[in-house]
């Protein structure tokens, strides 16, 4: 009896425990996927810091002030910058997840372009936002 | 209708859930008695794996696991089916889950266990009879990576194909690897995508073992093989591989290593 795992082939399957394991060859992708989602999380490690902090200095204060705040160019491009890089680190981060755990292949397919694309618009709106809010400050 | 399939199953099939056994006592008078609690199941049958409790005199058998194994396929249940050779943790082939962790039950001393020892098959590996799993896939996986010395320079006519101290020490830490596959039936991300292409650290350490050997001049060519978002880059470095390797091996170092080359080199 030859047993044969039927996780990830077709079932009855004869093919080649080799013939398998090399399946379509390397796809030469990868790294710059790994890289970038490593580079995110750097860059987001000092923005979240200052952000957090920044909130909790303004904590009880006026809508005006924050808006104030807000319209200091520094403050304004640092809270883009967030924003940008969370959305960015999240879309590859959520993508990451969903390859790991969804195995049926249009399931897999249709939730990478809902990430990929959700974030896009979200990180647009958000930053959007950030800048009209600082404007009117 | 794919929306609502499901994307995990939380419960085992109605066939794997695992029932209660027999209750082998341990011989009268016998006053060193230890429980191993150990995974049954034979494909000959139509029943659901059990858990057999073999009460064993510790005063009339060696130090090991394995020693116990033995002893009980000696003298209670000649058909307790496990994988076994050398019993001095070189050949890796009695790699099983001993008191909740993979490793080589031949090394694996038995009054390291604190109560009864619990014993299954490796995790998530297909059981092909009680203790032994069918590796098909992770031994085709290693044929993968083609685990041999590449090279179109022939060896000199005079002597062995040489390297410095330092370039030999490049290798350890990896040559001593037994292939017991301990570390890939650990590693969570293995579980999940191991069928699927992911190639799981036993066979990334295996791999690096040659990337990082001097005389091999196949290196881009063993990258090329690797870089792949499935066969390396679905090790999230959970470290699992380095937590149970029971020689203390360390794979999530040299899964690091293979990615670090891969930045290396552009």
């Amino acid at each position: 009896m030859t047993l044969r795992s039927a996780l990830g082939r077709p079932p009855g399957s004869r093919r080649t425990d080799l013939g398998h394991a090399r399946g379509f060859g390397s796809t030469g992708r990868g790294t710059e996927h790994w890289y970038w989602e490593r580079l995110t999380a750097l860059a987001l490690t000092p923005l979240t810091i200052w952000f957090v902090v920044s909130l909790l200095s303004g904590v009880g204060a006026s809508l005006e002030a924050m808006q104030a705040w807000l319209s200091v160019p520094g403050n304004m491009v640092l809270l883009i910058l967030l924003n940008l890089f969370s959305f960015w680190h999240a879309q590859i981060a959520i993508g990451v997840v969903i390859s790991d755990y969804v195995h049926h292949e249009a399931a897999k397919l249709a939730g990478l372009i809902t990430v990929k694309f959700g974030c896009i618009v979200l990180g647009a709106f958000a930053t959007v936002a950030i800048v009209m809010t600082g404007l009117q400050g | 209708m794919v929306a609502l399939m499901p994307l995990a199953k939380f419960f085992l099939p109605a066939n794997s859930k695992i029932g209660e056994g027999k209750r082998y006592s341990a011989p009268a008078g016998a006053t060193n008695v230890k429980t191993f609690n150990i995974y049954r199941w034979d494909p000959d049958t139509d029943e659901n794996p059990r858990i057999d409790a073999f009460e064993v005199d510790l005063d009339s058998c060696g130090p090991m696991v394995l020693d116990a194994l033995i002893k009980i396929k000696d003298e209670v249940d000649s058909t307790l089916t496990f994988r076994r050779s050398c019993r001095e943790g070189v050949c890796g082939s009695c790699s099983m889950n001993v008191d909740g962790t993979n490793t080589l039950s031949c090394i694996k001393a038995i009054e390291e266990v604190k109560g009864d020892v619990d014993i299954y098959p490796l995790p998530h590996m297909s059981v092909v009879k009680d203790l032994v799993v069918d590796l098909s896939t992770a031994f085709a996986q290693y044929a993968a990576i083609e685990p041999w010395l590449q090279a179109d320079t022939p060896a000199p006519p005079d002597s062995e194909r040489l390297q410095s101290p330092e370039e030999r020490k490049q290798l350890d830490g990896l040559w001593e690897c037994v292939l017991c596959f301990c570390c890939s039936a650990s590693c969570p991300s293995y579980w999940w995508n191991g069928e699927r292409g992911y190639l799981g650290p036993a066979t990334l350490l295996q791999a690096q073992r040659w990337v990082a050997d001097s005389r091999d001049e196949a290196t881009g060519h063993r990258l090329d093989e690797l870089e792949d978002e499935m066969r390396l880059f679905r090790c999230h470095t959970i470290m699992n591989c380095t937590v149970t390797c029971p020689k203390n091996l360390n794979p999530g170092k040299a899964i690091g290593e293979i990615k670090q080359l891969m930045i290396k080199r552009g």
